[in-house]
């Protein structure tokens, strides 16, 4: 665990409300180089009694939670339990699809937003929060255009652009290996980097939170290993939930772990707690490999 | 573990019943004799059917090559239609058909693209548009003198066109619309999800999606699909000799650059290459097949360089776009 890690206070995710309304500043990727964490990580999202259904079945139920501001929580959970719908309502991937809804409410601090509310425009909450998916999914475009892409949607001047793309890649521990061919196909990289690219994609505009979505389950032991490296270095930048379905890897990278199974959440905890002593005897269970 | 291996084996129904009968060799070489035989004697039927059309093909265009190229020269190629046949030229003809075909293009590709556009990615999923999606691809069956006779109605009286290159074009755009919305619905379909995923994912709207990401992927389908209808509408001739295209014209429907540019020739009547052919087709005098036989000759180079630049297109985009 990391020096940042050891000077947080072991409190459990609920927290008081005072603590909760503690006004945080942004900090974007690109300026937070020097900065250290904060003493007590405040909370960047509370997720409020939210259930969610594809047409009338019920993936999400009753929901609450809070992910606090600048740590890593990964969500666990054998398949189908509902981590991934999740994850992807926090940028409302859902709406593109029809026949889904979400109940209940997700808010994103420091202003107090409903993530998931009907009159929030999912575009709004796409750029304050972005995502990274399972599979690397690069655009069939260059590199540069890869990364750029965000930043041109907000309008950003070349010169801008230009120094952000390699914040960004830097940020994703990929500049070294394409500042030489920012120009060249991204289909060119291995799926590693591609993945890297992806993660620089998200970083270049700034997020609030970056969602990742089962991150490495399609790459190999040593991209895997790079990735969770770079979650490290991100983790005083940005807030990071990542969904996986490798144990290890929650306990390798993450603060705290979430760990829902069929739609509901059984336990949260430090996941120093979690993995050494779940209060609850399912998660004991999957913990230690006898189902899922 | 070898020795524990065979007795499971020994154990094994199969190998009893093997044991009982003994291994039959001779007839399990009968077996694979007789589906050997099968195998060559369907693919030697395979091979005269593909026979019978590539033969078919190549019969016609000898038969043209013999009976036309020697009339296919410059001359053709600038002189008007005439009453005597080694004076003839199909000038009018692709000059007509040139224009038709600009009018066609520039009216069905956004028409075409647009309407495959929505119908994939905005259009909600549900009876009314399955029914229109079913009645597009039953569209492209249609005969085209169907269309003939819609544009003949619409856009030759209803629309006072008249029996213009305007009227023409637009004929011809209605007939190959439903194969460019097919194309384009067909090349946005092969677009993963996951990148429209991802470009949603960076807050892109739905038009910045479509503009920066599908339509641009999509490029090598649609165009593809634009050129094979191209392709089929060069070639059409009931459609034309419907809303009333002359067969017979000995001067162009422009006389200046300058009125190529003010688009005044829109309005003017035409004839194009299959209707000058088929007019000298009907005509009695060898000299006239000859003519038409080189006019033949001028399609399919047409139709067949067209073609070839679609299966360029299609190779050069599959080989830039990877997923």
């Amino acid at each position: 665990m990391s020096t940042a890690f050891s000077e947080l206070p072991a409190n459990p995710p609920s927290m008081p409300s005072e603590q909760r309304a503690r006004p945080t500043e942004h900090r974007p990727v690109a300026t937070a180089e020097t900065s250290a964490p904060p003493a007590a990580p405040s909370v960047k999202a509370e997720v409020r009694d939210l259930s969610f259904y594809y047409g009338n079945v019920r993936a999400l139920k009753n929901i609450n939670l809070q992910f606090l501001e600048r740590q890593v929580t990964a969500i666990i959970g054998p398949s189908g339990c509902g981590k991934s719908t999740l994850l992807r309502c926090f940028n409302r991937m859902h709406d593109l699809y029809p026949g889904n809804r979400y109940e209940g409410q997700i808010l994103l601090q420091p202003d107090g937003v409903n993530i998931v509310s009907p009159d929030v425009d999912p575009i709004e909450m796409r750029m304050r929060i972005s995502m990274v998916f399972q599979k690397p999914n690069p655009f069939p475009k260059s590199i540069f255009e890869n990364v750029a892409f965000g930043l041109r949607l907000r309008g950003e001047h070349k010169a801008t652009i230009n120094a952000k793309i390699e914040q960004a890649l830097r940020s994703a521990a990929l500049w070294d290996e394409v500042k030489d061919r920012l120009h060249q196909p991204a289909y060119k990289l291995s799926g590693g980097q591609q993945q890297r690219l992806c993660i620089a994609r998200s970083l270049a505009t700034d997020p609030e939170i970056l969602l990742l979505d089962e991150p490495t389950s399609a790459l190999d032991p040593v991209a895997t290993s790079k990735i969770e490296e770079l979650v490290a270095e991100l983790r005083d930048y940005v807030t990071i939930i990542v969904v996986t379905h490798n144990m290890q890897q929650a306990a390798r990278i993450s603060d705290y772990t979430v760990f829902l199974y069929i739609g509901e959440l059984v336990e949260v905890d430090r996941t120093e707690h979690i993995f050494k002593n779940p209060a609850n005897k399912l998660t004991q269970s999957y913990i230690t490999g006898s189902f899922g | 573990m070898e020795v524990s291996r065979l007795r499971r084996k020994c154990a094994h129904p199969w190998f009893q019943l093997r044991q009982l009968f003994g291994v039959n060799t001779p007839r399990l070489r009968r077996i694979v004799a007789k589906r050997w035989l099968e195998d060559v004697l369907f693919s030697l039927a395979g091979a005269v059917c593909t026979l019978i059309g590539l033969v078919t093909l190549g019969a016609l265009f000898y038969n043209l090559m013999h009976d036309g190229l020697h009339r296919l020269d410059w001359s053709l190629l600038a002189s008007f239609p005439s009453r005597f046949a080694e004076r003839a030229g199909v000038l009018s003809a692709w000059v007509g058909s040139l224009l038709i075909m600009l009018v066609t293009t520039l009216s069905a590709i956004p028409l075409g693209v647009a309407a495959g556009v929505y119908l994939e990615e905005y259009g909600k999923k549900n009876w009314r548009t399955t029914l229109i999606e079913l009645n597009i691809a039953n569209l492209a069956g249609v005969p085209s003198i169907i269309y003939g006779l819609m544009a003949l109605g619409l856009f030759v009286y209803m629309l006072g066109l008249g029996r213009s290159i305007l009227a023409g074009g637009l004929t011809l755009a209605c007939l190959i619309l439903p194969i460019i919305i097919v194309a384009t619905r067909e090349a946005l379909r092969s677009i993963p999800q996951e990148i429209r995923e991802a470009a949603y994912g960076m807050g892109a709207s739905k038009w910045q999606v479509i503009w920066h990401h599908l339509l641009p992927y999509s490029t090598g389908g649609i165009s593809t699909g634009i050129i094979i209808g191209l392709s089929r509408a060069i070639g059409e001739t009931a459609p034309l000799i419907t809303i009333g295209a002359l067969t017979f014209i000995a001067f162009l429907p422009f006389n200046s650059a300058s009125e190529l540019v003010t688009l005044r020739w829109l309005d003017n009547q035409f004839t194009v290459l299959p209707i000058q052919m088929f007019n000298w087709v009907s005509r009695p005098g060898v000299e006239f097949q000859a003519n038409a036989a080189a006019a033949g000759l001028l399609l399919i180079a047409i139709t067949l360089s067209m073609n070839a630049v679609a299966i360029v297109v299609r190779y050069r985009m599959r080989k830039r776009i990877k997923w």
